[in-house]
């Protein structure tokens, strides 16, 4: 019916429009196209920020970013508590370049912007710029999954009212249930004020081994051996005192100054662990803590 | 004899089946052009997101971000504006001198802009004082958005000062919609 | 026919009085027509694509002696060459592909920044601020693949029809450096997008050049090509400008040799039409000249506009370029392989290769050469590119026909069949498993997409399918109203059970929600540990051990997991 070259002419037509077509589909879709793509790259950049999180900050922040005392504050609602406090203060920059800076160039100093809050060291520099092991983009990761806490708005959980021993070394304690306290030693239980108790972050319980504190591996008899010591300037007379004031008075006696202090006479222990604890929280604790003989 | 056949050849008025085929293909190759045009046009030119200059810069609270009026203006480098309040209300003053293109600068002292490269200077709202400009300085749509996001007010097509009925109103101001300065009124010498 | 203008020049007012005004434009119409078109007036034109017979003297072969783009073209071709056979136009179709890959690369270069610091987030924003950028992209890596097939494949077709005998060999000369330039050129480009799969593929391959011998020579290869001794900002420079400007020019040069020597030479007949030793293509009857003008550049255009359509269509609906995640120059994913049209070399560096030669029953290599990276990297496949370079003066055999070349044509299948096993060998479906509990993480929900098993089972879970809760394989209490997740649990419990390696293996998966739209999935495996006598270690207690293999990933809602 047609000849060769009027066949090709009709094909190539057809082609032509069948491209024209496609074209104007993808011209309708694009702008959606577009969207879903940022939704997407957004998605995927809060998931890697998230398997990072876990890598990298969950040991001193908490898995849920809920902050871990002694070792790391909490991000969620903390992070952004201390921006609002600091954007009362005058702070100019932005939420995201608040947080993506102090992840990448880490903090100088071991308090948070509030300064009765002390951890055990400073928050290291994370970002390859500062010789830390994470790239920028990875950074921006992070990031992500941390404002996207804020996306579903901060639920601080309430805390539960309680007394809290503090670091009163006078005030009597009941008896101590060694169970109970190796329960909350391993986060199986949480302590009065709803926090997990911290200890294990930086203390082992293998001989030998040094988190970030020294190991806790027969505390027991060298908690005596201690109060014995010439250079022992505490008031304990007893293992549990002496148990006792290590947590809630850390910077009584500092064993091993040049490895266990922050600076001269200062504890990397944080001082305010005995906030969080009732006299039986520290009671069970010293009780299991007596075990480890 | 020759070109008068060319001519009516040229002209006939018989189509054949593949002319007009072909004549088809043609169209539809035309038709494809135009919208690769397209296509370029929309693929090279650059689009700006939420806080790049050329995009939309959310400031926030209009009772923080702005300057009280009879203050001099407040500078926002990243958009490239002077956030301006005078009592006929709020505007967003492009930073740069409509003469040459030079930055001009707040001068505190004489309360005016003075252009360092050509000595144009400008009153606080923009409105042309002396020197080379030959018109007022370029402005920026400012929207002023509730909480829900909705556009309560935005700056009119001849760039009036926009009022500010509620602190409480976020400002924005979007540098890609730029109005620009009525033509300088120049004194008679 | 030209049209003369009369003397003396006439003024417009008076050519409008003397001809009328019809006439007039006509006249300067038809002038134009005549000079853009290098010698064709427009009522020639119109003749043309009425499909009239050409007049005497032919003014369509005036383009191909006066204009600039025709006049490497022929102004006719023997009908025999106009058909799908021989040719299959893979020539043409390889230089259309040029064409697109060079215009897609220009535009694809106003948003593209060759810097490790931006060039991945350059990606993303093509895709989700630039409109058609995806598209843009597509096609250009659609294209790029293609044109590595076209170049093959009309390699093959040369070899088959036996075009490359004499006067043509050194026509193939210019073809092989073309086809070793396609592949640089489209193996430079793979770098670009800074994601995972490109980092280390090119990572395997630059490895290549550092086995160059002497190892000084290869120390300073490898310094060159990558600016470093590993890639970084550096080496992506490089890539950059090899990809952009050093192998396009060189490219464009070594085609214009070829070009000019195949329309030389002409277009080379089907083997059984010539007498023996014969090469007619020069000397066509006139009865069987097909001109140029205009059937052959209808087909030309057809086929240019089939490749767009094939193009535009398949990477509208069919096919999107790979990116993976931003290059961690710190982790090499399981399953790294190099581009697929260097997968025959891979395939030629494991040590399987021996046992594939053991099981046709041919002699193993010296383990001298074959562990030698340089020997089967460098030095082998350099020599095959030097006999593909010399093999036309290698060949005495002057006759084309089928019937007269059994051998070289056995050769070439055999050649064909080879290479097929290679690149197969190459893949990472061969002989690269990791341990099985590893193998089944990967095959269910890698970090990086995987080259056999994709994004992994795991993401084509829908979101909202992903019920919180913890499920054992060995008891599975599979979830109401997600089935897609039911599916997944039960082929990880199938996979797992049927797997040899993993002795009474299980599997617990744990799914948690983390924040609101975030969700872990966390895969641990069980299975006995076994010792050197296939006996299972018992613990202390009396108990055998089992061992644990625990993975977690993150799953977003918005991630487009399970086709959502």
């Amino acid at each position: 019916m047609f000849d060769l070259v009027t066949r090709r002419i009709i094909g190539a037509t057809v082609l032509m429009l069948a491209t024209v077509i496609t074209i104007g589909t993808v011209w309708l879709t694009e702008e959606q196209q577009m969207a879903r793509f940022e939704a997407m790259h957004k998605a995927k950049a809060i998931e890697n920020g998230a398997l990072l999180y876990e890598q990298y900050c969950s040991i001193c922040h908490g898995p849920g970013g809920e902050g871990v005392p002694g070792k790391g504050p909490s991000l969620n609602p903390g992070v952004f508590q201390h921006y609002e406090a600091l954007k009362a203060q005058g702070y100019a920059n932005s939420l995201r370049n608040f947080i993506k800076l102090t992840i990448a160039a880490g903090r100088p100093i071991r308090t948070t912007y509030r300064p009765e809050e002390t951890y055990a060291e400073a928050m290291p520099t994370w970002s390859q710029d500062f010789g830390g092991p994470l790239r920028p983009d990875q950074i921006e990761n992070l990031v992500e999954f941390i404002l996207n806490w804020q996306a579903a708005g901060p639920a601080p959980a309430p805390t539960p009212a309680f007394e809290a021993v503090g670091s009163d070394l006078t005030k009597p304690l009941p008896p101590g249930d060694p169970q109970r306290g190796a329960a909350l030693w391993n986060q199986e239980v949480k302590q009065a004020s709803g926090a997990a108790a911290s200890c294990k972050a930086c203390h082992s319980l293998k001989p030998g081994e040094v988190l970030v504190g020294p190991s806790l591996a027969g505390i027991a008899t060298r908690a005596a051996e201690r109060i014995k010591a010439p250079d022992y300037k505490g008031q304990a007379k007893t293992p549990e005192e002496y148990i006792r004031e290590s947590i809630q008075q850390p910077n009584a006696y500092i064993v091993e100054p040049d490895k266990y202090a922050a600076s001269p006479g200062v504890s990397k222990m944080p001082a305010n662990l005995g906030n969080l604890m009732s006299a039986q929280d520290l009671a069970d604790l010293i009780a299991f803590l007596m075990t480890q003989k | 004899m020759a070109e008068a056949q060319a001519v009516s050849g040229a002209m006939a008025p018989g189509i054949t089946r593949r002319e007009f085929l072909t004549y088809v293909w043609a169209a539809s190759m035309a038709l494809f052009m135009a919208e690769l045009g397209g296509v370029s046009v929309l693929f090279a030119l650059p689009r700006f997101k939420v806080g790049e200059f050329g995009g939309i810069f959310p400031f926030g609270r209009a009772g923080e971000v702005l300057p009280k009026v009879g203050e001099g203006p407040k500078e926002y480098p990243e958009a490239k504006i002077w956030l301006v309040n005078t009592e006929k209300g709020i505007l967003a003053i492009y930073k740069v001198c409509t003469h040459l293109g030079c930055l001009y600068k707040w001068v505190p002292s004489n309360f005016r802009f003075e252009c360092p490269c050509h000595g144009s200077k400008f009153q606080i709202d923009g409105t042309y004082i002396e020197g080379p400009a030959p018109r007022n300085l370029d402005r920026f749509v400012i929207y002023l958005k509730d909480a829900s996001g909705r556009v309560v007010a935005q700056t009119d097509a001849e760039g009036n000062p926009l009022p500010v009925p509620d602190p409480n109103l976020t400002v924005e101001v979007d540098t890609g919609k730029k109005i620009l300065g009525k033509p300088a009124q120049r004194k008679q010498a | 026919m030209a049209l003369r203008w009369p003397e003396p020049i006439p003024t417009l007012q008076k050519e409008v009085q003397q001809y009328g005004w019809r006439r007039v434009i006509f006249m300067h119409l038809d002038e134009l027509v005549t000079r853009v078109t290098a010698g064709i007036p427009l009522t020639e034109v119109r003749n043309i694509i009425r499909g009239e017979p050409p007049p005497r003297p032919n003014p369509r072969v005036k383009p191909h002696t006066e204009g600039f783009i025709l006049h490497i073209k022929p102004s006719f071709y023997h009908e025999a060459v106009t058909r799908l056979y021989p040719t299959f136009r893979l020539g043409l179709l390889s230089f259309y592909l040029f064409l697109i890959e060079t215009i897609t690369g220009i535009f694809l270069m106003i948003f593209y920044t060759p810097s490790p610091l931006v060039a991945y987030e350059n990606m993303l924003r093509i895709l989700n601020n630039v409109p058609f950028g995806q598209l843009m992209r597509d096609i250009h890596r659609l294209g790029a693949e293609a044109m590595v097939v076209a170049v093959m494949l009309h390699m093959l077709r040369t070899f088959f029809t036996a075009s490359y005998k004499r006067p043509r060999q050194f026509t193939w000369a210019t073809g092989v450096i073309l086809l070793v330039f396609t592949l640089f050129l489209s193996f430079s480009g793979y770098l670009l997008p800074w994601d995972q799969l490109s980092y280390w593929a090119v990572t395997i391959g630059t490895s290549m050049a550092e086995a160059t011998p002497p190892p000084a020579l290869g120390r300073v290869v490898n310094l060159i090509l990558r600016g470093a001794p590993d890639i970084g900002a550096a080496g992506l420079l490089r890539f950059y400008l090899l990809h952009v400007i050093f192998l396009p020019l060189l490219l464009f040069f070594v085609f214009f040799v070829h070009y000019y020597k195949v329309v030389r030479h002409g277009l080379s007949l089907p083997p059984e039409m010539e007498a023996v030793g014969d090469d007619t293509a020069r000397k066509v009857p006139p009865e069987k000249r097909v001109p140029y003008i205009p059937d052959i550049a209808i087909q030309e255009a057809l086929w240019g506009i089939a490749l767009i359509a094939f193009l535009v269509i398949g990477a509208a609906f069919f096919y999107d370029a790979p990116l993976e995640q931003h290059a961690d120059p710190l982790n090499t994913p399981l399953h790294t392989t190099a581009p697929w049209y260097f997968l025959w070399l891979q395939g030629l560096l494991k040590d399987p290769f021996l046992l594939a030669l053991d099981r046709l029953g041919l002699p193993r290599p010296p383990a001298s050469i074959y562990n030698s990276k340089t020997i089967m990297g460098v030095i082998l496949p350099g020599l095959i590119l030097l006999f593909l370079l010399i093999m036309p003066y290698l060949d005495f055999n002057i006759s084309r026909r089928y019937s007269h070349r059994r051998k070289a044509l056995v050769a070439g299948l055999v050649g064909v069949a080879a290479w097929t096993l290679l690149t197969y060998m190459g893949t990472p479906a061969f002989a690269v498993t990791s341990s099985a509990d590893v193998e089944v993480i990967q095959e269910f929900m890698p970090l990086n997409p995987d080259p056999l098993f994709g994004e992994g089972k795991v993401r084509t879970i829908p979101y909202g399918q992903l019920v919180p809760g913890t499920y054992d394989t060995r008891d599975l209490q599979l979830p109401t109203g997600a089935p897609r997740l039911a599916r997944v649990l039960e082929d990880l419990k199938a996979r797992i059970e049927r797997d040899p390696h993993l002795p009474q293996g299980y599997a617990i998966v744990r799914i948690s929600e983390v924040q609101p739209g975030l969700k872990r999935f966390e895969l641990a495996i069980y299975f006995l540990k076994l010792d050197e006598r296939h006996q299972p270690v018992l613990g202390p207690d009396g108990k055998p051990v089992f061992q644990e293999t625990k993975q977690a990933i993150y799953l977003h809602r918005d991630g487009g997991y399970g086709g959502e």
